[in-house]
């Protein structure tokens, strides 16, 4: 489990953080939109 | 953005950071899984967001359909909010199913197997999905009520996901908390759960908010737009019937 563990641990973390950045960029350019 | 936006977005930042900090070099790793188990520091605040956000749209929608025929201006907001919580549970909902296929797949060697807390999860995701396609493909004055009615039932699959470690003994784990009498994690990880519960909270609370408010201006510019056209109709009636 060790190499993997470690690597599946890490990419967690990356998922979550660029999911949650595309999503807001998604909502970002809505919200500018809006704003105009 | 407004002052009080960006302190909420600072404040975020850092309790996401100290949670990070946290959850990767000051709590100590398990005892069984080793390192691995520090993606629970992730994946429970994704449910845990989920579950609130998915809750906030059953509110708004029970809210949309009471109000909507006597009071417009708050099922516009309402439904606004709707919007915006579906999409933000959505986005946790996803982010649970792939730090738990990763965790399955360092722990279990597998990435899916159809047990019943995976699979009732993957139904959940997709019945929002399908919620949101249905509010950007349907046309017409009824798909706002229909969206609101097609969330209270997909709402009810919330508990199923919840109580299915609880009924069904499968390939999942049995609940961490709340679950049989010793359940729980060590009191020295707890404080990597609490940080990152917070920051990841308060990050959706963010992100939904910033989307409700261009939902809600998008609604206010279509019902305005609308009005517009109705203001203007009578009078070509009146050019076309005096010819």
């Amino acid at each position: 489990m060790g190499d993997m563990g470690h690597r599946h641990l890490v990419i967690a973390y990356a998922v979550t953080i660029a999911i949650h950045l595309v999503y807001l960029g998604y909502v970002a350019l809505k919200f500018r939109a809006a704003m105009k | 953005m407004k002052f009080w936006r960006w302190l909420w977005l600072l404040v975020t930042l850092g309790v996401l950071a100290e949670g990070f900090h946290v959850a990767l070099f000051v709590v100590p790793p398990d005892s069984a899984q080793g390192n691995v188990q520090r993606i629970f520091y992730y994946h429970i605040p994704s449910w845990a967001g989920m579950g609130l956000f998915f809750a906030i749209n059953l509110g708004c929608s029970l809210v949309y359909l009471a109000v909507r025929n006597r009071n417009q201006a708050l099922a516009m907001k309402a439904d606004s909010l709707a919007v915006a919580s579906a999409e933000m549970g959505v986005v946790f909902c996803l982010i649970g199913l792939v730090t738990g296929s990763l965790w399955g797949r360092a722990v279990w060697g597998i990435w899916w197997t159809w047990d019943r807390r995976l699979t009732s999860t993957l139904v959940l995701w997709l019945i929002y999905v399908a919620y949101l396609l249905l509010r950007r493909f349907a046309a017409g004055p009824q798909m706002r009520t229909l969206a609101a009615v097609m969330a209270i039932f997909g709402y009810l699959d919330v508990p199923l996901v919840y109580m299915s470690t609880r009924w069904w003994r499968t390939q999942h784990p049995a609940p961490v908390f709340g679950g049989a009498p010793g359940s729980g994690i060590d009191p020295s990880m707890m404080p990597a759960v609490w940080w990152n519960l917070a920051g990841w909270l308060m990050w959706g609370i963010f992100v939904a908010s910033l989307r409700y408010v261009s939902e809600y201006r998008a609604q206010k510019a279509e019902q305005d737009e609308a009005l517009k056209s109705l203001e203007f109709a009578p009078g070509q009636a009146q050019i076309a019937g005096g010819r």
